[in-house]
């Protein structure tokens, strides 16, 4: 379990260093609040069902947001 | 060669991937369950058509044994602090510990709970770097350069090693 916990730090900084606040801050709601879900832990499902978008249509914005998915 | 079961994110990433046809070197063929594809917008239903036109993937209905037993590893997971398990990736880990599948997914999750429950111990659980260094064994570290390109996903540097890469 430790090891995990230790691969999720090290994801979860690497998503925050990654990605461009900039863009995730000019995204309409509940956008905003999904990329920022999925920076602080990683689930791209749970994100993409709080952004009410399709898993791979929320990827997309995912991507252009620069939010590494960490495996 | 064999059958695998993928959860949404694996396929969403897999499918943008150039090389994704080469996914069929290491099995027969894909179970697409229907709550993964209702999960799924436009563009990644039309890169999974040539697939199921093919007959290479197959949909697996929504059956209620299998949403009852994903709603328990749910809960599990809940009540014993593991990492996150969402519904998709629970549902393809009932489906394959019964149908005798290989589960495909990116998620921490799957891999931690099969450590754990016992009856899951013998269900085969591979990301997309364990796909990549099954079709790639000599060129493994080109390929996840192009993985990465193509899907914006990123492998820690732990796993990698594991594989003889050092990013």
């Amino acid at each position: 379990m430790e090891k995990f916990r230790e691969f999720e730090r090290e994801a979860r900084e690497l998503r925050e260093k990654s990605a461009d606040w900039e863009f995730i801050e000019k995204q309409p709601e509940p956008i905003k609040t999904a990329l920022k879900v999925l920076v602080e832990n990683g689930d791209l499902w749970l994100a993409a069902k709080i952004s009410g978008l399709p898993v791979d249509e929320f990827d997309e914005i995912r991507i252009k947001a620069k939010i590494p998915v960490v495996v | 060669m064999s059958t695998a079961v993928a959860d949404t994110c694996f396929l969403v990433h897999w499918l943008r991937f150039r090389d994704r046809e080469r996914i069929f070197e290491v099995f027969e063929s894909i179970a697409v369950p229907v709550m993964v594809l209702d999960e799924m917008g436009a563009r990644g239903r039309v890169m999974l058509a040539p697939w199921l036109a093919s007959r290479r993937a197959f949909l697996i209905p929504r059956i209620n044994d299998y949403e009852v037993e994903a709603l328990r590893l749910v809960e599990f997971s809940r009540s014993q602090r593991l990492p996150t398990l969402d519904p998709p990736e629970a549902y393809c880990l009932a489906v394959a510990k019964r149908r005798g599948y290989a589960v495909l997914t990116d998620n921490k999750a799957p891999k931690y709970l099969a450590q754990i429950l016992k009856d899951y111990s013998g269900v085969k659980i591979l990301d997309s770097l364990d796909i990549l260094a099954l079709i790639y064994c000599d060129d493994l570290a080109e390929a996840v350069k192009a993985y990465k390109e193509d899907t914006g996903l990123v492998f820690s540097k732990t796993r990698l090693k594991t594989y003889g890469i050092d990013s």
